[in-house]
């Protein structure tokens, strides 16, 4: 599960995917992920899927995602199940296919949060019109992540030092077993709240409405390009998969 | 006779599953049944990472760690934990009950005590560390000091072989630091091993005898504490900072003569301590 998370993670790094301008690249996760509902053939999600891959291998990240699949493979799992359960045996290629469209999906924003710092992204929603303190929240959600997974294993590493065994007992007394792992870990991240709140506002939080930003963005070529490049594909991608020319 | 050995670490290497860089180097160590053992060095000098291997909650990639002769590879941390008792350094990261009597009888839930009994054990170990006047407190509403002394109690509980305690003193004033070498010195008279990290250098140089000094990811000296300590080279491989009389004995050092034995510095320190004793 966190490693599943971590596929949505910022990693530092320097690709052309990390230099484009964070608009194109919101652009193209909801445009690739807009494309995998258009059709359900496993070809055409194979070649979505594909296609993300090469970006996300362009972008110096395959290797996190690969991590983030391992992690997600449980959730792949039920989902292909599950289908199968509900829709029968003979159904086992749709039941491929909205698996397929999960992972499309998830590897659509895997490519944006991996490469587009939290900072950026809030940039793009001010832009968009949204109130700072709103878009704040949603990057410290972010950068809160990482925090709150080290924090929660050091939680679980506490309570099995004093015996406790997450592994044993059925599912109801494995649900009970997590009391003493999350209580910890609310009331920690509550403190640590009000701590943050103090600290933002003895640094002039919420003075004024009116503030200025030490970035600012713009297009550049390479965006353009891209962009370009991103229209083109999912045309001739909607088209194909639409019109049912899809060749297999 | 010789003692038993209570741990013991064998070319120990270790690095976590998602990095490239190893955390323990080459880790050789042996700790015998009854001592007081302080292990230093600097943020990520990796010796948390060290003593998460002496109750399996990390087993060794290369070599191996034991604890009385067991193999921490083959055993779980449910197990391990019976002998050695880790106290974490943020007792935040543990508290979770309603009152101070159920927090310091988790252990013994966990290990299929009868409640009247532990109960009764919980009752006598919350007494010994003065924290009996609580017992029905949320343990959320104490102090950082007692906090702190809570989650010694509820390891100290179920009665563990070795206990280890993972920065005790950080935060903490003098007189709960006080308090924190006579629950140290308590526990070891009882036969208990005892194995303190901490950066610390005050602290250790007062208390403890015994020290271990790692540096990325490699024990860099051991011994007796005043010669370790003590010792420039050492110190500045930690990045810690000696003890301030050994400070002082450095720079009377540089402007007053001395002859003899009195120009090593431990046994500067050992003469000027027992003058401090003795007035």
């Amino acid at each position: 599960m966190l490693r599943m998370l971590r596929g949505f993670e910022y990693l530092r790094g320097d690709s052309p995917i990390h230099r484009l301008d964070p608009r194109v690249k919101i652009v193209y996760s909801m445009t690739f992920a807009a494309l995998c509902f258009i059709s359900l053939k496993n070809t055409f999600l194979i070649t979505l899927l594909i296609l993300n891959i090469l970006v996300l291998i362009i972008a110096k990240v395959i290797k996190r995602w690969l991590m983030m699949l391992r992690g997600s493979l449980i959730f792949l799992v039920m989902i292909f199940t599950l289908n199968l359960l509900f829709q029968g045996l003979a159904n086992v290629w749709l039941a491929l296919a909205y698996t397929l469209r999960f992972l499309v999906f998830m590897t659509a924003f895997s490519m944006l949060f991996l490469t587009t710092t939290p900072e950026d992204l809030s940039l793009v929603m001010v832009k968009l019109g949204i109130p700072y303190e709103y878009t704040l929240a949603f990057t410290m959600a972010i950068r809160f992540v990482p925090t709150l997974s080290r924090e929660l294993q050091i939680i679980i590493d506490a309570q099995r030092s004093r015996g406790l065994e997450l592994e044993k007992g059925n599912f109801f007394e494995r649900i009970r077993k997590y009391m003493p792992i999350l209580i910890p870990l609310i009331v920690h991240e509550i403190r640590r709240s009000y701590l943050l709140a103090e600290a933002m506002e003895s640094r002039g939080f919420g003075y004024t409405r009116n503030r200025s930003y030490y970035y600012e963005m713009r297009i550049r070529k390479n965006d353009v390009l891209a962009l370009l490049g991103i229209i083109s594909l999912t045309v001739v991608m909607a088209f194909l998969g639409k019109k049912v020319m899809w060749p297999f | 006779m010789p003692r038993r050995l209570a741990i013991e670490v064998k070319n120990l290497w270790f690095k976590y599953p998602e990095s490239e860089e190893w955390v323990l180097k080459d880790i050789n160590l042996e700790i015998e049944e009854g001592e007081i053992v302080a292990i230093m060095g600097e943020n990520g000098a990796g010796k948390t990472t060290l003593i998460k291997h002496f109750n399996g909650l990390l087993k060794p990639v290369k070599g191996y760690v034991k604890v009385f002769g067991l193999d921490t590879r083959e055993h779980t941390v449910a197990e391990l934990a019976r002998r050695v008792g880790l106290v974490f350094q943020n007792p935040d990261h543990q508290i979770f009950a309603s009152t101070v009597l159920e927090e310091t009888m988790f252990a013994l839930k966990n290990f299929g005590w009868d409640l009247k009994k532990a109960e009764e054990r919980a009752v006598k170990i919350l007494k010994e560390l003065g924290l009996y006047k609580y017992i029905h407190t949320s343990p959320f509403m104490l102090s950082g000091g007692e906090k702190k002394r809570l989650t010694i109690a509820s390891v100290l509980v179920y009665d563990p072989d070795i206990l280890v305690l993972d920065e005790p003193t950080v935060g903490q004033d003098y007189g709960q630091k006080r308090r924190f070498a006579e629950i140290i010195y308590r526990i070891n008279r009882e036969g208990k091993t005892v194995i303190v990290v901490t950066h610390d250098v005050e602290f250790v140089a007062d208390y403890i005898d015994h020290v271990i000094v790692m540096a990325k990811g490699k024990i860099v000296a051991e011994g007796n504490s005043t010669e370790v300590l003590c010792n420039d080279e050492v110190m500045k491989e930690a990045r810690l900072l000696m003890p301030q009389l050994g400070l002082a004995a450095l720079m009377l050092r540089k402007h007053v003569e001395f002859r003899g034995n009195f120009l090593r510095l431990p046994i500067f320190i050992k003469e000027v301590r027992r003058w401090l004793n003795d007035a």
